[in-house]
């Protein structure tokens, strides 16, 4: 049992606990961050042998189901067509992420006065700009000025050069330039040369599996190191059961496990959750006391409401000469935002981003091909395979949800996790405006891909992996009865508990999400550090 | 896990001549059959990545060899290549979960063998840290884009 009162425990030492940790370093308060993984050495990452791909279905798979680590926590998702991916680690999902790192557009954070629909965000995007730009200097973004998709006052200048397009890359830019549709290379959390410290990316092509090399800027590279040295301090194998009440109605402390399943006690000034739009919910709803009976502030009944993924689709062209496709950041490649904003002569409101992919490697070519019809065993396996290596490019369609209430987390009444903490089970339905865009953008990347010079192309219209973006169960606003956490991430119903991570978003924009949940975190730091003296008032 | 099917040395050579006909030789002699994977290390690695995948495996085996000595033989091994072929088929129409657990099997791991590898025209090697080289960007690709008036919406 720990006597030490800390001044801010932040729970998760994943993208915004790091972005919030090094923040809050320089004020010299006494820090902790209690994480229920460990850290991840570069000599553990499959891509120091031949059979990385493997461990692809095992140890580094995307689903806490598959992998059932230690770490891991069972997720329930039997009850939604997305399954939920995160890892458990310092750095947590970043470890895994594919690193793409684009911001939210000036629309995403006006929905309902723009699109009558969902809610507007209590910020807007020249606000977080600054945050932005901090963030991007912190993380080594690569990427290239100037993008037509995005403001130019104030303008986005990513610090690195972009990273390589590839022949793959350049062949799908033209087939964008036929159609005379926008691109631009992609705003990557992966830096393209030396920068503070690290080595460029040498384009090994792993990325999803973690980056042995260091290039791709997950938080346990970028901000932990720093925030270590100042003097944050980090508990791993630590995983929080439950978030405990003072008799003034304030958070106190937490109740968590140590490696050995023994009961710890960690008593606190602030509390911060940080543990993503599945593990924040579960957490609050499994904290419950007289006060709050139906979970920690919980009084709008909000938490666990509104979960938003990112549904993707995927059409890969197969082409008919080589690519190299299975060289360079995996999902870092090409962006397309061409219908990224809402068209009244569509059929749904928002829209969705393309992302062009690389290729497959030889394992997972031969596991698509089979899982696609296109090769077959026995005496035509060798022809169609080579048909496949090497010859395809994928391209996904990033739509983006909206929140309904509906779509929630909730405990799951059996199914716990290896201390006995009741699952977070997942209940989700793709919308009919969601189904609507994908069908949309399904078909325009075929478009795409034909314009490139794809003989053959494979659509697959809902991904059943790629629940990697997990938001909106926690949301923020300026009212209670329409939010759980204010402007600046603090509950509304227990004033020193805040969160930080994507539970927070009102709505979900057609981007990946960590860019935005990292500066969010830094305002919510500064916000903070700004307020340290009416902090509980 | 200790409660994954142990494979008998019988089972893994009927396994490896099954597999033989799940992915055959290349005609020019450069790609090996997959047999060789049911004594390797990754085979017992990767039963235990599906529930059930080694049952599976196990009865489709037990099966394989039933239809065999239905054809007067004493095992699937000791069948013609063309009648192992046909037994296969047999028992993929009667049992219709073996043949994806075999492809499931075979695909996962031969493409990551440095054999297989090699005779794909790529160096069997870890991609770290090596890594590859890419060409510079040909950012004149651009220039259309560039020209586009403003895609984003005031807000």
């Amino acid at each position: 049992m720990s006597e030490e009162t800390v001044d801010v425990l932040i729970i998760g030492a994943g993208a915004s606990g790091a972005a919030l940790a090094w923040s809050l370093a320089e004020t010299r308060m006494n820090v902790l961050c209690l994480e229920q993984g460990d850290w991840v050495k570069s000599d553990d990452y499959p891509s120091n042998a031949t059979d990385w791909e493997l461990r692809r279905l095992g140890d580094f798979g995307f689903s806490p189901n598959d992998r059932k680590l230690a770490a891991d926590y069972p997720v329930n998702d039997s009850e939604s067509p997305i399954a939920a991916s995160m890892f458990n680690a310092v750095g947590g999902s970043t470890i895994l992420f594919a690193a793409h790192f684009p911001r939210l557009h000036p629309s995403d954070f006006r929905v309902r006065s723009l699109d009558g629909v969902a809610t507007d965000w209590p910020l807007d995007y020249r606000y977080l700009a600054p945050w932005y730009d901090l963030n991007e200097r912190m993380t080594g973004v690569s990427g290239l000025a100037g993008d037509p998709a995005y403001p130019q006052d104030p303008p986005k200048r990513p610090p690195l050069p972009p990273l390589p397009l590839g022949q793959l890359g350049e062949t799908l830019a033209r087939g964008f330039n036929k159609l005379g549709w926008h691109w631009w290379p992609s705003d990557s959390a992966i830096i393209s040369q030396d920068y503070e410290g690290r080595g460029a990316c040498i384009n090994a092509g792993t990325c999803i599996t973690g980056c042995a090399q260091g290039a791709k800027s997950s938080s346990d590279v970028t901000y932990w190191p720093i925030a270590l040295r100042s003097g944050v301090k980090i508990k791993t194998h630590a995983r929080v059961r439950e978030i405990t009440l003072g008799a003034n109605g304030l958070a106190d402390g937490v109740i968590w496990y140590d490696e050995s399943g023994r009961e710890q006690r960690q008593k606190a000034h602030v509390v911060v959750l940080a543990c993503n739009g599945i593990g924040t919910p579960r957490l609050l709803l499994n904290s419950k006391s007289k006060d709050f009976p139906d979970g920690l502030a919980n009084r709008s009944g909000l938490v666990g409401k509104n979960l938003m993924f990112h549904p993707y689709a995927m059409a890969t062209g197969v082409f008919d000469r080589p690519l190299e496709g299975y060289k360079g950041a995996i999902g870092c490649c090409i962006m397309s935002q061409e219908f990224y904003e809402t068209d009244a002569k569509r059929d749904f409101v928002r829209g969705y981003s393309f992302e062009i992919l690389r290729g497959l490697g030889p394992m997972f070519t031969a596991l698509m091909g089979m899982g696609w019809g296109s090769i077959p065993w026995g005496k035509d396996h060798h022809g169609a395979y080579a048909e496949l290596f090497d010859r395809t490019a994928g391209m996904v369609v990033i739509g983006e949800d909206l929140p309904e209430e509906c779509n929630s987390i909730t405990l799951d009444p059996e199914l716990k996790d290896a201390n006995g903490i009741p699952a977070p089970k997942i209940n989700y339905r793709l919308g009919d405006n969601s189904q609507k865009l994908m069908a949309h953008g399904i078909a325009r990347a075929k478009e795409v891909l034909e314009a490139s010079g794809a003989k053959k192309v494979i659509e697959e219209p809902l991904l059943r992996v790629a629940g990697w973006h997990l938001m909106g169960t926690a949301r923020m606003g300026t009212d209670p009865k329409t939010s759980v956490v204010n402007e600046w991430g603090r509950c509304h119903d227990v004033k020193n508990l805040f969160i930080i991570d994507g539970s927070i978003f009102p709505t979900a924009g057609a981007v990946n999400p960590t860019n935005t949940i990292q500066a969010l975190a830094l305002h919510v730091a500064d916000a903070m550090k700004k307020n340290l003296a009416t902090l509980f008032d | 896990m200790s409660d994954v099917h142990q494979f008998s040395t019988h089972e893994r050579d009927t396994l490896a001549a099954v597999l033989d006909q799940v992915i055959p030789p290349s005609a020019d002699g450069r790609l090996p059959g997959a047999g060789f994977l049911a004594h390797g290390a990754r085979f017992d690695a990767v039963i235990r990545l599906l529930p059930g995948l080694d049952l599976g495996l196990a009865g489709g085996i037990a099966a394989c060899d039933e239809h065999a000595r239905r054809r007067g033989v004493t095992d699937y091994r000791a069948l013609s290549d063309a009648d192992r072929l046909a037994v296969l088929n047999e028992v993929a129409a009667a049992d219709p979960g073996f043949v994806p657990s075999l492809m499931f099997l075979a695909y996962s791991t031969y493409y990551v063998e440095d054999r297989v590898i090699a005779a794909l025209d790529l160096e069997p090697r870890p991609p770290h840290p090596q890594g590859y080289a890419m060409a510079a960007n040909d950012l004149t690709l651009l220039e259309p884009v560039r020209a586009r008036s403003k895609l984003w919406r005031d807000a």
